[in-house]
């Protein structure tokens, strides 16, 4: 662009210069020749320019257009942010996933009329997402009274709540509480053996727990 | 204009907490850098200055955008813009009028040519005048360029690390040298090629309006004709490479994505599309909030590009009117020098608003890869 600019700062003199020489000089062949020179020096000029322009190095003259250049990230660092948006997002859809399964296992766990299943726990594997384990939690004692709760108006069942004062605070209430009765701990393998078939696992990665 | 004005884009409720998540994650700093140098004047054009609260507000729809507002502060700034720069008119008239005067009076002077010397003083000065405030029209264009080269720089990085988050790997790897590389090279291109040889184009002209023996103006139509021809090809070229290897990425993307999906869904039996199903409905918030990324940068490069654009197009509409005015006078030599500068006001313009459609072209196509990654899904 330099070598166009001082083509059209000369070509701008030049012509300035013929148009003041075409008013001050005498009229007659003088303008004529005058008008003739400063014609042939706009060609000159020109012809200059194009010849200085093929002889130089035009690929000199391109300015090198390199991302580096601009100072914008590379490639590696966009691809390790995306990554690290796209995992945030993995995670999320694995949370959302495993509260899914979570919710199906239990209302499969709660079919069954012999246990009481409170909760269920899913976690997933990091390989394709898949189910690493699925706990199950059952309340020890329960799953009959909510049943028959209802028809006659009467909640029955409902242990009274004993208040102690004293020492020997509690033996007999943990036991109870937390100790499920043979017949409750077949019925929650039974479940666990359904769940587990029906997700395709092996028994091993479905749990059993009781509150 | 859909895209402009995204009043159906809304995110769901539940979809907010992971789009801040991930808003958190990216870095802004560089675009917020630069909406605040940017003027008072396009800041208080702006809805949001904060860029992540702009971004927030497209996606939830918080902040839309009426173009009837639009259009208002449009015609309010053209006519700012008239008022301003009537002195320019007022100057370029009265010494139109003074030239034309002195071209009566010059068969009064005992030489004829003392009334041409004085008519072509009046003249140059006029042209001083006219080419200063052409100048400054041209060095402006310069600055919007500058400014929205730098804007796309800090803003691609952005939109291709979404582009990545929503699966486009392909496309992000394809575009991010290519990209770059056609915007600055358009940017430099258009700044330091086309802009310049219009300038030279009109200068040749109005040096062509100094005498009828003596022109110039075949010269200045080949480096008009040639800054043209650039233009042309430059967004030919821009557009074409960008929307082939734009729609090369998403195809094969799309396909990464669904062997991907073809693989969980069989091989985890019962609940395998379960999963595929929450991470898309994940996938879909952080492509919302890459649409929103992608219409805040639309809006800015608006903000950057249209008021420049409304200086450049009233001076030359001064140039225009003073040329109309004149004419009548019977000064056709200046009539013509103006109206000139007028129309090549008029190529800056356009060149200048074709570097705006292009990156918005560009904004439109990573924005819209990333749906279509999306929609292949």
């Amino acid at each position: 662009m330099d070598v166009l600019r001082e083509l059209i700062q000369t070509l701008v003199v030049i012509v300035v210069l013929a148009v003041f020489m075409e008013m001050l000089l005498p009229r007659g062949d003088m303008r004529r020749y005058v008008k003739m020179v400063m014609g042939l020096l706009v060609i000159i000029a020109v012809m200059q320019t194009a010849a200085g322009v093929v002889n130089s190095e035009l690929l000199r003259e391109v300015p090198r257009v390199t991302v580096s250049d601009n100072g914008s990230p590379s490639l590696e660092d966009i691809m390790a942010a995306g990554k690290q948006l796209s995992e945030l997002s993995r995670d999320e859809a694995a949370r959302r996933y495993s509260e899914g399964v979570a919710g199906q296992v239990l209302s499969l766990a709660k079919l069954h009329a012999d246990v009481n299943a409170v909760d269920a726990r899913v976690k997933i594997g990091p390989e394709n997402n898949s189910i690493d384990e699925i706990t199950i939690v059952f309340n020890t004692g329960t799953a009959k009274q909510a049943e028959t709760t209802g028809a006659g108006g009467t909640v029955a069942g409902v242990q009274p709540v004993v208040i102690n004062v004293g020492d020997d605070v509690g033996d007999g209430a943990k036991g109870a509480a937390g100790v499920p009765t043979p017949e409750e701990r077949k019925a929650a393998a039974g479940v666990a053996g359904a769940v587990a078939e029906f997700y395709n696992l092996p028994s091993g990665q479905v749990k059993i727990e009781f509150q | 204009m859909t895209t402009v004005f995204p009043t159906a884009a809304r995110a769901a409720p539940d979809a907010g907490s992971v789009m801040d998540e991930q808003m958190n994650k990216l870095d802004m700093g560089q675009i917020q850098q630069f909406i605040n140098r940017m003027d008072y004047e396009l800041q208080s054009a702006l809805p949001e200055t904060d860029f992540k609260s702009l971004v927030r507000g497209l996606a939830t729809g918080d902040i839309s955008l009426q173009p009837a507002d639009i259009f208002n502060r449009c015609v309010q700034y053209i006519f700012r813009e008239v008022v301003a720069n009537s002195a320019l008119l007022g100057k370029l008239v009265v010494l139109a009028v003074i030239c034309a005067v002195l071209q009566n009076l010059a068969g009064a002077f005992e030489k004829s040519s003392t009334g041409q010397l004085t008519h072509m003083v009046a003249y140059l000065v006029l042209i001083t005048i006219a080419v200063g405030s052409f100048g400054l029209a041209i060095q402006l264009g310069r600055e919007v360029v500058d400014k929205m080269v730098t804007l796309m720089q800090a803003l691609l990085p952005l939109l291709l690390t979404l582009l990545v988050a929503v699966g486009g790997i392909t496309s992000a790897a394809i575009f991010h040298p290519l990209i770059f590389i056609t915007i600055t090279a358009s940017g430099t291109i258009i700044k330091n090629i086309i802009l310049p040889l219009i300038f030279f184009a009109a200068i040749l002209e109005i040096v062509s309006g100094l005498s009828k023996h003596f022109q110039v103006s075949r010269l200045a139509g080949l480096l008009k004709g040639v800054a043209m021809g650039l233009m042309g090809l430059l967004s030919t070229i821009f557009l074409g490479v960008m929307a082939i290897q734009g729609v090369a990425g998403a195809v094969g993307d799309s396909v990464t994505f669904r062997t991907a999906k073809f693989a969980t869904d069989t091989f985890i039996p019962v609940v395998g599309g379960v999963f595929s199903d929450a991470l898309e409905a994940v996938i879909r918030s952080s492509l919302l909030m890459k649409n929103a990324v992608g219409i805040a940068g639309v809006l800015l490069i608006a903000m950057i590009v249209i008021i420049p654009l409304v200086k450049i197009i009233t001076i030359a509409f001064i140039y225009k009117l003073a040329g109309a005015v004149i004419q009548p006078v019977g000064e056709e030599k200046i009539s013509d020098c103006l109206n000139g500068l007028g129309n090549s006001l008029i190529t800056v313009f356009g060149a200048v608003a074709m570097v705006g459609l292009l990156f918005f072209f560009a904004l439109a196509i990573v924005v819209g890869l990333g749906n279509i990654t999306v929609m292949l899904h």
